[in-house]
């Protein structure tokens, strides 16, 4: 016989092993392989695996069947006994499930979550051959990344290194773009640009047109569905023409792509090729001083990214030896999500930050287990009342394996009961969580993650394994131990285990307390700390463009008109720090020192728009001529560069452009104030006349902001203005800096106080064991001459002593995770002792309230009842 | 209440008392095939009423010599006892006295069909 077939006859007989009774099993096996052989040399080998496969089917049911009879049998009668135990308890079964399917389904909602953030960009087809091109800067001692590249840098490095199979650049898109289809005229903010290679590398599904060639012609544009829908609505796209304001050409649909992901890092609603921007930049294309663009390249199979990414450290240099870039690498579409911490901060929104998934996901593990203690206490306290049954069934005969099936077949029933419950609880609440996370959960979309499955696994394996220990303990004992309860140790209310639990439970909960105590208050610090300007009741926007561009003033003064428009500046809001500089020079400096400052630009209002104090000197004033060479620096400014009285001194910058300004004069110093976000220091700030026409803020009065915004409105109108007004609040963009953080301590804040719901439900129902398991006790006791007051205390005691140990664990780690977390700020809350008191009296309060109504019941209890039970 | 012999366990015991010194599962099964002329026999449908019948006494089984074409695992012989031997003889007689006055080839009492 040939291995195949031996294989296969190995393989009916470990079949047949299962089925057959065990007492003819070998001497069996031994009829297959005979009469199989024989047939095998007669027939052939199909023939004898048509017949092993016929005498395997017809011996399943008689065999299963006898079998299968009886432990069905057993089984009802467990169940029949696992139910009415749950119906008796009713108490103890509600707070069992509820806490575990609380539990569950906390911990399914933040596995959604976890599991969101991991499979950011995973849908393209070649995940794994992807990167992105980082380049780093060097001034002043400290490195820059960026994921922006060169212009030329993508076309120079496919031509010289075989190992590229692709290149393509990409930029997301530019504010206040409009998009005209006839009638319909919408702002964009989201036309974003890539070659022709864009769709051959990133997998986004096409539902019209063809992918190869969608972006090959100069003047195509690819469209998402819902833009689609906004601009054609059920007409067919394709071939259709849009009007660019940002290009001033029009477009041509010639594709339409299913809506972008949110779990994708490329986001656009429209694409077009790169080479429109030639409108803007025609002489960026070949400049390697201009980094506007995106690289991303993928390269052939199994070659090693890392060992690739070395040979391309020093490419710009190679090409272009002026360059101030010092490192080229590249970055794994993998990492892209997590690791995009770059220098500017706008590039930072909404980029995943792997320290909160591994924190949320050691909360979900943690809910868990606060869910399975309340479990595993309960019932080990309760077994004192399980132990009489187990007696029986052992007395009659069952063995170990029995009562451990008997506890497994109960589990199970616990275990639907869970999954159901958690199934109804994130049914209702997904669309709640959606917006604590500030994600789309759909329903469809997480069903997408495996979800159900999971569901079940986790519900299934949390209730086996909690009740793993249960069975262990509980089939221990022989029949006269589990009969005789004064015999029985594990029933005596308070054993170790028991206790040990309870802390663990209380301090978890009062740490997610303190955590989310302290996340809250350094929030609120933010909000209220002085960021040395007024960010309240400023909106930035686009002013208008066509006839108005050529007087900047007027439309100024137009504005001011309105008395709820306070003041108007040409600036950009002090929201970043993108623009900084080594390249200054004034009296007095020392040769070959080199310092970093950040350069703010305004106009004559810039400082009263902002309200930024000015500590000497002047500001920027119509009244002097030839301000607009003059400049003003902070005060942290003036005392890094180390300038002596600088009022009147000669100063100058050449920034980006390299042409030289006339000589200028510091005129004045201002109070430092902050750019971008807390998470940073207080930075250098040099402030230099440049109005950013067309781009302005303005002030406005808090009263009747919806009158004033219709006014700028009607005056865009007024203006010929093509563009509708819109704009954006600073005060919102400043809280956006925070926002990662925001979500984690809302996330936190429900999950402290689930995780305290299940611990405290748990403790109450330990309380009414207590309560009920010395009940002869207290009896004993009044009858002594106990007042209502000890038995209270001799009750509480022993619990709330838990907590207060559970406390002194749980502030040292609080204190040292928060303390870590709090060393991202530049500017923080110092960790007084207060947030520790305040979260242990908080607990101990709880815990008094819940543990309250049963002792003061128990404390009242008439002392002849309770003793004529025996 | 003793009961009586199935048919399947009477073909069975016909077989073993046939077979003698040989009576091991498989030829069993062959010599079953053989006479009835029906393929559908199976070796489970044979362990079985052969586990019955063992356990109510009416075959006994012993092992074999382990040989190469099993794989090395030893057959199980059966062999019928005394009060198998007397329930077969019981069936026997019953049989006979129940075909006793009906003809060769079985009408039916409303003649031709």
């Amino acid at each position: 016989m040939d291995t195949k077939n031996r294989n296969r006859l190995y393989f009916a007989e470990k079949i047949l092993r299962q089925i057959l009774p065990d007492k003819i099993i070998n001497t069996a096996i031994g009829d297959y392989e005979e009469i199989f052989t024989e047939i095998y040399l007669e027939r052939g080998s199909f023939a004898a695996q048509r017949w092993i496969i016929y005498q395997i089917l017809m011996s399943l049911f008689p065999f299963v069947y006898s079998t299968i009879c009886w432990r069905a049998t057993m089984l009802m009668n467990y169940l029949k006994f696992a139910i009415r135990n749950l119906k008796r308890n009713k108490v103890f079964s509600s707070i069992t499930i509820s806490s575990l399917s609380v539990g569950v389904a906390c911990s399914m909602m933040i596995f959604i979550w976890v599991k969101d953030e991991l499979s950011f960009d995973k849908f393209h087809k070649n995940y794994d051959s992807l990167y992105r091109v980082i380049t780093e800067t060097e001034a002043a001692g400290q490195i820059y990344r960026k994921p922006a590249v060169p212009t030329p840098l993508v076309v120079t490095i496919q031509d010289e290194y075989p190992e590229i199979l692709n290149t393509c650049r990409f930029r997301g898109g530019f504010t206040g773009w409009l998009v005209r289809y006839g009638e319909k005229s919408f702002i964009n903010d989201r036309v974003g640009m890539a070659d022709p290679s864009f769709f051959e590398m990133f997998s986004f599904k096409f539902l019209e047109g063809d992918p190869k060639t969608a972006l090959n012609e100069r003047y195509s544009i690819i469209i998402t569905e819902d833009m689609a829908k906004k601009y054609f609505d059920d007409e067919k796209s394709l071939g259709k023409q849009l009007i660019l304001t940002g290009t001033r050409t029009a477009m041509t649909v010639k594709g339409v792509i299913e809506n972008i992901p949110k779990n994708s890092h490329l986001q656009f609603d429209f694409l077009i090729p790169i080479e429109n921007m030639d409108y803007w930049w025609s002489e960026d294309f070949n400049n390697w001083e201009r980094m506007r663009f995106n690289a991303y390249v993928q390269l052939i199979e199994n070659t090693e990214g890392a060992e690739f990414s070395q040979k391309i450290s020093d490419i710009v240099k190679r090409h272009y030896p002026e360059t101030a870039i010092t490192r080229t690498y590249l970055q794994r579409l993998k990492d892209v999500h997590f690791d995009s911490e770059f220098s500017q901060d706008e590039e930072n929104f909404g980029k995943g930050n792997k320290t909160y998934v591994l924190a949320l996901s050691a909360l979900a593990v943690i809910l868990i287990l606060i869910a399975c203690i309340n479990y595993i206490n309960l019932s080990t306290a309760r077994s004192i009342y399980r132990s009489k049954e187990i007696g029986i069934r052992k007395t009659t005969g069952a063995n170990r394996s029995d009562i451990i099936k008997q506890i497994l077949v109960e589990s199970t029933l616990l275990s639907f009961l869970t999954i159901v419950v958690s199934g109804v609880l994130i049914f209702l609440f997904l669309p709640i969580f959606s917006e604590i996370s500030g994600k789309e959960f759909s329903y469809g979309y997480i069903e997408t993650l495996m979800f159900l499955p999971i569901l079940v696994g986790t519900g299934a394996a949390v209730c086996l394994l909690s009740s793993t220990y249960l069975a262990v303990i509980q089939s221990a004992n022989g029949p006269i131990q589990a009969l005789n309860k004064y015999i029985n140790k594990q029933n005596s209310g308070e054993n170790s285990l028991r206790r040990v639990l309870v802390v663990a439970q209380f301090s978890f909960s009062i740490l997610f307390l303190i955590s989310t105590f302290v996340i809250y208050s350094q929030l609120n610090y933010i909000n209220n700390k002085d960021l040395g300007y007024n960010k309240d009741q400023i909106i930035y926007f686009y002013g208008p463009r066509g006839e108005m561009e050529n007087s900047p003033e007027s439309v100024k003064n137009e504005l001011l008109q309105n008395p709820s428009i306070l003041s108007v500046t040409y600036a950009y809001p002090p929201r970043s720090i993108s623009w900084y500089t080594t390249d200054i020079d004034w009296d007095g400096k020392v040769p070959g020192t080199d310092h970093l400052i950040n350069v703010q630009s305004g106009d004559y209002d810039y400082l009263k728009t902002f309200e930024i104090e000015l500590v000497e000197g002047r500001y920027f004033s119509r009244d002097f001529a030839g301000d607009e060479s003059n400049y003003l620096l902070s005060e942290s400014a003036v005392s890094i560069l180390g300038i002596k009285s600088p009022i009147g001194k000669r100063f100058t910058y050449r920034g980006e452009l390299r042409s030289a300004d006339p000589e200028g004069r510091i005129i004045g110093v201002v109070k430092d104030f902050h750019l971008g976000s807390l998470h940073n220091e207080i930075r250098p700030i040099l402030i230099k006349f440049m109005p950013t026409f067309p781009f302005m803020c303005a002030k406005i009065s808090p009263e009747n902001i919806p009158g004033t915004i219709e006014f700028f409105e009607n005056k865009w109108k007024e203006f010929g203005e093509v563009r509708p007004f819109s704009y954006t609040i600073l005060d919102e963009t400043i809280n956006d800096f925070y926002r990662n953080e925001r979500k984690i301590g809302q996330i936190l804040k429900y999950f402290t106080f689930i995780s305290g719901f299940i611990a405290f439900i748990g403790l109450f129902g330990l309380t009414i064991h207590i309560v009920e398991h010395k009940t002869r006790e207290i009896g004993i006791r009044k009858v002594l001459g106990a007042s209502v007051r000890e038995i209270i205390i001799m009750l509480s005691r022993n619990l709330l002593v838990l907590i207060v140990i559970a406390a002194f664990i749980a502030c040292p780690v609080g204190w040292m995770l928060m303390n870590n977390w709090l060393k991202d700020f530049a500017y923080r809350i110092e960790l007084g002792p207060g947030i520790f008191i305040i979260s242990l009296l908080i607990s101990l309060f709880i815990a008094l309230v819940t543990i309250s109504y049963q002792t003061i019941r128990a404390g009242f209890s008439d002392p002849v009842k309770s003793l004529r039970n025996e | 209440m003793k009961e009586l012999l199935t048919r399947t366990d009477e073909l069975l015991l016909l077989t073993i008392y046939r077979l003698k010194e040989d009576a091991y599962t498989v030829p069993i099964l062959e010599h079953l095939e053989e006479v009835s002329s029906r393929k559908n026999w199976t070796l489970a449908g044979i362990y079985i009423p052969l586990l019955k019948l063992e356990k109510n006494g009416i075959v006994e089984s012993y092992l074999g010599e382990p040989t190469s074409q099993r794989g090395g695992r030893s057959k199980r012989y059966y062999k019928i006892t005394n009060k198998g031997l007397r329930a077969l003889q019981e069936v026997k007689e019953l049989q006979k006295t129940m075909w006793d006055g009906i003809p060769d080839m079985i009408y039916s009492d409303e003649g031709d069909l």
